[in-house]
């Protein structure tokens, strides 16, 4: 059955991405219910809403130090839910984190840019 | 020095977004640069690498390419171990920052 209203939780800490992204997403596809969070601490107490994907930045401790960063969020997801796709945002073009992100269950690895958006909404597209 | 034109695109000439996300990047961009400029008077070089890669994004997606350099440039000092250069490399991301604000201000009053 294919779903009326895909959720999208998207976790960064700089909430100038998010909202960016947020209305991009929207635009191109209004019926998305999209959650914004600034921490993964955050995302990972609403993970019982079953979302249908997540978009997850690599650094999330920027502005709150003690916040864990997103490998470790994206470890605790895949323990709690193994189906759900994640999509890993950095701004760090490295083939190393990538595979790393890879490795622990992430669909894809997207650096952040001008591109991001439109790749991002791709993807959504596609798994959702 | 700014090229606004993927900010356009992505508001889809929704000036009301785009004074919101203008408005959004000249709040959060100083306080960055507080933080910068206190990890570089702490030696804290990590912290230093870490806030210019946090506010990396942010100026491409406000066509701030010039800042975006030497942002890079910063992180990859660190990377590098090559200390000696950041205070200049700071200076210089700083002046830029500087800049960029007044001209988005004015960008802002336009809209």
């Amino acid at each position: 059955m294919i779903n009326q209203y895909p959720k999208v939780f998207i976790v960064d800490d700089e909430p100038l991405l998010s909202e960016m992204l947020s209305d991009y997403l929207l635009n191109n596809q209004p019926n998305l219910a999209i959650t914004s969070f600034l921490t993964g601490e955050e995302c990972l107490k609403k993970l019982y809403e079953n979302p249908d994907v997540i978009i997850l930045d690599f650094h999330l401790n920027s502005k709150v130090m003690d916040a864990a960063n997103g490998i470790d969020i994206l470890k605790e997801i895949k323990q709690k839910n193994k189906t759900v796709p994640v999509i890993m945002l950095s701004s760090q073009e490295s083939y190393t984190k990538a595979v790393q992100t890879i490795g622990l269950g992430a669909i894809h690895y997207v650096i952040k840019g001008k591109d991001a958006f439109e790749e991002i909404q791709k993807i959504i597209e596609v798994n959702v | 020095m700014i090229d606004l034109s993927f900010l356009e695109k992505i508001s889809k000439g929704d000036i009301p977004k785009m004074k919101r996300y203008i408005s959004m990047y000249l709040t959060v961009a100083p306080e960055i640069f507080e933080r910068m400029q206190k990890n570089l008077d702490e030696e804290n070089w990590l912290d230093l690498a870490l806030n210019a890669h946090s506010i990396k994004p942010q100026t491409d997606y406000m066509g701030i390419e010039s800042l975006k350099q030497v942002l890079m440039e910063i992180e990859n000092a660190v990377v590098k171990s090559n200390y000696t250069s950041l205070a200049m490399l700071f200076e210089t991301a700083f002046e830029l920052n500087e800049k960029s604000q007044v001209v988005l201000n004015n960008k802002l009053k336009e809209l």
